[in-house]
């Protein structure tokens, strides 16, 4: 179902929008410029990171992005971020003192900070998808020559995933019809039905990767126009890299009237 | 008289030691024919596709395509002058949209992208797809997607045009539309399928393939009208050739 919400989104990237416009290549740099900026943020940050989510949050608006799809793929890789942060808890020495004087570890703090840096990096590569397409994003990745290998290997997991979207889906219906009673098989069945489904996507790669062959795909990916670079795409990228800036360098949220959301004094 | 467009000699092949899916099998496409190729289920029709895309190869025997003999080093050369559209209806058409899907092979021979993709508009405008040129090719119909698979391979302006089965799972309309299609083509075709109906309105000759060999060739007219000779090879006098008191036997 996962794979499901993938292809939704990235079929929703080939949609119209202004920010479907924007030259895939401005979108991508912008996004590294923020996904920099909250990895550049010392280990506690929590409030100081919330600015930067309107970065993902207005690509979404304006591209109008399904938020179901979106949701439900930042769930996914949900649990792994807890618990990659989810030690710090236990192992960060510092402490926190709040202005009322309860005091906690700031491991807390730093776990919540990883919880939020995950939330916009993956939110962030998620508005990417759903706004430009992963084929037009490749396009721009080989544009900023990243390794050849790296493109392939990104392209070749989203032709796979397509594929074992299909035939897993067909593999369900077979059983769902066979079997309607029960919505989920037993493990022994799941098992049987685990295999077919790697035989089934192999078998297809392989049809597929003939009908390529046939057509002459050498191991390079094809392209059909070169996204034009104009100052409108230029304008945006500066846009986004200044207020980037502006959030990383300046005390905004305290500005902001946010000191609420900073928690002070950890030591 | 012009050299063959195919020339098979005793290609022998199979997928396991001791099968042969081909055995022994001696084909000739003439320069500029439409061959039908009919046969029983597991004959070795798509296994003959597959070797003449250079999938499988021979086991022994040999195979000349276009002038040039089948082998490794000639592949690339010899595919990039032949159009498929092979068995599988889902498996051909692999890019986000029909018209990138249609634009590569031009792409891939190093026309520049505004011409490739001109080339394939003027296509799909020809064969009545433009309206589908910005879809998603896994949602189309069957009959959307042969048509589209068509053209990805008449865009290469091949020589030879290999159908495996094209009107399988097309409904009349898109059937007739797809023949409609293949029919005025000028390439020399080899058209396999069970659809006898399409092979006689396509064919010039047709051959018998049963346990991967030839087991009759001649006119469509004349084979495909000998009961005796369609029953052995688990086949059947397509209707508009029965004769009246045939039918009236019932
Ligand atoms: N991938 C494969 N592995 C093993 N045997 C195969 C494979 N594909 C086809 N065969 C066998 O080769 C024979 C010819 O198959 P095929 O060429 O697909 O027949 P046709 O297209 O005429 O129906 C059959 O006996 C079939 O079972
Ligand atoms: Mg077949």
């Amino acid at each position: 179902m996962s794979c499901h919400a993938a292809l939704e989104l990235d079929h929703h990237g080939r949609g119209a929008s202004p920010v479907h416009g924007l030259d895939p290549l401005a979108k991508l740099l912008a996004a590294a410029g923020v996904t920099l900026a909250a990895i550049s943020f010392p280990k506690h940050a929590t409030g100081e990171l919330l600015p930067l989510f309107l970065f993902p949050a207005l690509l979404m608006a304006l591209g109008q992005v399904p938020l179901r799809p979106f949701f439900r793929l930042l769930l996914i890789g949900l649990p792994f971020a807890v618990m990659a942060g989810v030690w710090n808890i236990f192992l960060d020495p510092a402490r926190v003192r709040l202005p009322s004087g309860v005091e906690f570890s700031a491991g807390w703090l730093s776990f919540l900070s990883i919880l939020l840096r995950y939330l916009l990096t993956a939110g962030t590569v998620l508005a990417l998808i759903g706004t430009t397409s992963f084929p037009r994003l490749l396009q721009a990745f080989i544009r900023l020559h990243a390794p050849h290998a790296f493109v392939q290997l990104l392209n070749l997991l989203y032709r796979y995933i397509f594929v074992l979207t299909e035939e897993g889906r067909a593999l369900t219906h077979a059983w769902q019809l066979r079997c309607p009673q029960r919505r989920l098989p037993d493990p022994a069945v799941a098992a049987g039905l685990a295999g077919n489904l790697f035989l089934r996507t192999e078998a297809r790669s392989r049809r597929i990767y003939r009908a390529m062959t046939l057509r002459g795909y050498d191991g390079t990916l094809p392209f059909r126009t070169h996204e034009g670079w104009t100052r409108r795409d230029l304008l945006f990228l500066l846009l986004v890299l200044a207020a980037t800036a502006a959030v990383r360098l300046l005390p905004l949220t305290q500005w902001l009237g946010g000191a609420a959301l900073k928690f002070p004094g950890v030591q | 008289m012009p050299e063959p467009a195919i020339q098979i000699e005793k290609l022998t092949f199979g997928y396991h030691a001791g099968e042969k899916a081909l055995d022994a099998l001696d084909l000739e496409v003439r320069d500029g024919e439409c061959l039908g190729i009919v046969g029983p289920n597991g004959a070795g029709k798509t296994t003959l596709v597959l070797t003449l895309a250079g999938f499988c190869m021979p086991d022994s025997g040999s195979v000349r395509i276009l002038g040039q003999d089948l082998r490794r080093e000639n592949l690339a050369g010899i595919r990039a002058r032949m159009g498929f559209v092979l068995q599988n209806l889902d498996d051909q058409l692999f890019m986000p949209t029909v018209l990138e899907d249609v634009t590569i092979g031009p792409l891939k021979v190093g026309l520049p992208p505004a011409e490739a993709e001109a080339k394939a508009i003027h296509l799909l405008e020809r064969m009545g797809l433009a309206p589908l040129a910005n879809e998603f090719p896994g949602h189309l119909s069957a009959g959307q997607k042969r048509l589209s698979t068509l053209a990805t391979a008449l865009i290469q302006d091949p020589e030879l045009l290999i159908l495996d089965e094209p009107t399988l799972y097309l409904d009349p309309y898109a059937r007739r539309i797809f023949i409609e299609q293949v029919r005025p083509l000028p390439h020399t075709r080899l058209v396999i399928s069970h659809d006898l109906e399409m092979v006689l309105e396509l064919c010039t000759r047709i051959v018998i393939l049963d346990h991967g060999r030839i087991a009759a060739a001649g006119l469509p007219n004349a084979l495909l009208a000998d009961p005796a000779l369609m029953a052995a090879h688990r086949l059947e006098v397509p209707h508009s050739l029965r004769r009246p008191n045939a039918t009236a036997m019932h």
